[in-house]
């Protein structure tokens, strides 16, 4: 098939769903510069780069959005053309056909069997990841934005656009209280800020010593040949001006003069640092600007600049009270965040469980982290033992039962395998229903949250450690490409693996503090039966990540996608089975005020 | 670069401690083994209930300064809102990375200190009982609390200058 069908197939696979669709309109400006960055994006096999953008998107809403219902009959069809996942009737609305990896790009023939009208329906109930409109900035933008609003500021004001910058670092980017204080009295504002009272900008002199009678510089105590100062006549080395601005470039605070309160310009610190430096300062101030603006917000993701404005902020208390998640896609690296948590994308969890989850962590993060490091009980009787060495092989004094430190688990049935605990622990580290007897039984609140405390934290780590090798193996694998030709299309299954473990691995991490709110009841049990069945399937996935032969991952390209296939069927039955118990009565009520609201 | 200007404010210091009358409360100012430590003695300014007695201070100053701040405690305890009780940590703004200035030198820094002793700020408090009776505005109680310590820990006439 070539290549332009595949692609307008994709399109029309994006535009089905209509919850979608709003956010490709108000992305269209943006398209091209976030998606321009995907690696294979330049690859010449596959002419339309936009398509590859939505192509993700698209592939990210099957996960979220695929509808199968648990409890339903899951058939898995593998056919020598890839593999088709088709999930049984669903009691609300007849039939529905999800889709996986490798089929729509290789074109098999598939349908989402229902209107567009019929999917928005299906898909607001089902699902509880809402995606937001929105635009991505860059820092850059940002700087544009931020020298707009001091071009503007300038003509109203009648001040040069060097002293708004000033005055507005000064009044931490809140503009309407800058206007109001400078209209009342300007030279208080003036002089507060450290401008010079008349409005005449006087910049800083250089001055150029000779050798004979050099200027003797007081912070350094050394003779020095070029010197500068303010107004103020304070007067410093170059080296010494420099080194005191440098310093103060990531404060975000307008820098004065170091011996008196007179204000550097913009021009003085390009004159003290070099031409530029001064957008470093309007940098490091963006983020009380970013504050400043309700609907702005910074990529809680780790070293990333990414900010992303929310065009439909009102919406965000209504869909967090109807238990959805509000959340946003970060520029070309794709980072999910939820816009009312500033958190990760944490489906399946609701807001609240997760804003509680999040204030438990850090409440309890010191008595844990000692906890978790220093005691443990013995699964049989209960004993508490504390841990004193590094090894994990722990025998219990009062019953000599040799248990996992990490999973608790029966020893005996690690055989030398430890290593696979910490890493993969899978079916270990389900709480199994005499575990959770004993637990109830102890009626140690604190217990019970050290266990999903430490699966919520095994999966975290595991996650970096996914991304980690998830690029590894990408990378290697398009060094693989250039040598021995295999195309873009059929090397992609590694770039969709990789969403798939990835996605997997947060639905399965954030489906612990769902558990955790949870009571016992028979409908957890499944669902925490279910979630090992998930944790399996995603450690499988994991595993694959590990080969280390380029050549041998494609030769599992089959492997792979059934891999995948389980992971995104098993993500859906907890996806369905968290909803039926979030609609349950088994809810502890303080946990929840969105019983009736998710329906 | 750190050496050079210590020994620069080292030959000032000589100069002016303790004759000069611009500094009448600084009585010793000296550097320890190295130009890194020094060591210095100040009297109670006039007019505040520390007046009449007399405190150490030890002095730390990094190998970056002055591009750093100097490290400035008591060395025995002194009642004030905004210094710990316990170590003689000393709560002042100039002696933080974000406020300090290059420009500043340790005779500005023993100076700003004596300010602090006669212009306590109950807003950081480190000592919360002195600067609960400073917020009441219970001054004698306030003075009373601070010239007890001061009679107890303040170093005596007979202890000399510090060294
Ligand atoms: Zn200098
Ligand atoms: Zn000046
Ligand atoms: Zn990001
Ligand atoms: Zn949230
Ligand atoms: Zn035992
Ligand atoms: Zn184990």
């Amino acid at each position: 098939m070539p290549p332009d069908s595949v692609s307008n197939e994709k399109l029309e696979s994006y535009d089905s769903d209509g919850s979608e669709v709003h956010i490709d309109s108000v992305e269209e400006e943006e398209e091209e510069e976030d998606f321009g960055s995907f690696e294979y994006s330049e690859e010449e096999e596959f002419p339309i780069d936009e398509e590859e953008g939505e192509e993700l998107e698209d592939y990210d809403d099957i996960i979220s959005n695929s509808e199968s219902q648990f409890g339903d009959d899951f058939d898995i069809e593998p056919s020598t053309n890839g593999t088709t996942f088709t999930s049984g009737s669903s009691p609300n609305n007849g039939h529905a056909t999800t889709d996986s990896i490798g089929n729509s790009r290789r074109g098999d023939e598939y349908s989402y069997g229902l209107t567009q009208g019929q999917f928005r329906e299906e898909s607001t109930s089902l699902v509880n990841s809402t995606p937001m409109k929105f635009k991505t900035y860059t820092t850059m933008d940002l700087i544009d934005k931020m020298h707009k609003q001091c071009r503007k500021l300038s003509e109203i004001l009648v001040i040069s656009q060097d002293n708004v910058i000033n005055l507005l670092q000064f009044f931490s980017w809140n503009s309407e209280r800058l206007m109001e204080d400078y209209v009342t009295d300007p030279m208080k504002v003036r002089k507060d800020a450290g401008l010079l009272e008349d409005s005449h900008d006087l910049t800083g002199v250089c001055t150029t010593y000779p050798k004979t009678n050099p200027f003797s510089c007081f912070i350094c105590c050394d003779d020095k040949l070029t010197t500068y100062k303010l107004a103020c006549n304070h007067e410093y080395c170059t080296d010494c001006y420099g080194r005191y601005v440098e310093d103060r470039l990531s404060e975000g605070r307008v820098i004065k003069c170091p011996d008196c309160d007179l204000t550097l310009q913009t021009r003085d610190i390009d004159n003290i640092c070099g031409e530029g430096s001064s957008l470093k300062l309007l940098e490091s101030s963006m983020k009380e600007y970013v504050e400043r603006l309700r609907a702005f917000k910074w990529c809680p993701a780790p070293d990333c600049k990414g900010i992303v404005e929310v065009l439909n902020m009102s919406e965000v208390k209504d869909l967090v009270n109807e238990g959805k998640i509000p959340f946003v896609r970060c520029g070309s690296e794709g980072h999910q965040f939820c816009v009312s948590c500033l958190f990760e994308n944490h489906s399946p969890a609701p807001c609240q469980i997760t804003k509680n989850w999040i204030t438990k962590c850090k409440d309890d993060s010191e008595t844990v982290k000692w906890i978790l490091t220093n005691t443990q009980t013995c699964p049989r009787c209960e004993t508490s033992i504390e841990k004193n060495g590094g090894c994990n092989h722990m025998t219990c004094k009062k019953c000599r039962h040799e248990f996992c430190w990490i999973c608790l688990g029966d020893w005996k049935l690690h055989g030398s395998s430890y290593y696979n605990c910490t890493r993969t622990g899978t079916k270990d580290q389900i709480i199994t229903n005499e575990n959770k007897k004993t637990i109830a039984s102890t009626k140690e609140s604190l217990k019970r949250y050290l266990h999903f405390y430490n699966l919520f934290s095994v999966h975290e780590v595991s996650t970096k450690l996914d991304m980690a090798r998830c690029s590894v193996v990408q990378s290697t694998v398009r060094d693989l490409q250039v040598v021995s030709g295999i195309s873009w299309i059929e090397a992609q299954f590694i770039a969709d693996s990789a969403k798939v473990l990835l996605s997997g691995r947060q639905c399965l991490k954030w489906s612990y503090p769902l558990a955790f709110y949870c009571d016992s009841t028979p409908l957890l049990n499944i669902f925490e039966n279910v979630q090992a069945e998930l944790a399996m399937a995603v450690e499988s996935l994991s595993k694959m990540f590990e080969i280390e032969d380029p050549a041998e991952i494609v030769e599992k390209k089959k492997e792979f996608i059934d891999d995948c296939g389980v992971v995104l069927l098993r993500q859906n039955a907890v996806l369905s089975c968290m909803k039926e118990l979030l609609e349950s009565k088994t809810l502890p009520d303080e946990a929840f005020i969105l019983k009736k609201s998710v329906r | 670069m750190a050496t050079k200007r210590l020994m620069k404010e080292f030959s000032l210091v000589q100069k002016s401690i303790p004759s000069d009358s611009e500094y009448p409360n600084i009585l010793t100012l000296q550097p320890q083994d190295t130009l890194f430590q020094w060591k210095g003695t100040i009297s109670g300014p006039k007019d505040t209930p520390f007046e009449g007695y007399k405190w150490g201070l030890i002095i730390d100053i990094p190998h970056t300064y002055p591009s750093s701040p100097p490290s400035v405690k008591f060395a025995n305890k002194i009642c004030h809102p905004n210094v710990n009780f316990q170590t003689g940590e000393i709560c002042l703004n100039i002696l933080n990375q974000e406020h300090w200035s290059p420009a500043w030198n340790l005779i500005n820094v023993i100076v700003a200190i004596l300010q602090l002793l006669g212009n306590p700020e109950p807003l950081s408090p480190l000592n919360i009982d002195v600067s609960n009776l400073l917020k009441l505005g219970d001054m004698s109680a306030y003075d009373g609390l601070i010239k007890y310590y001061a009679v107890r820990y303040g170093l005596k006439d007979e202890d000399g200058i510090l060294d």
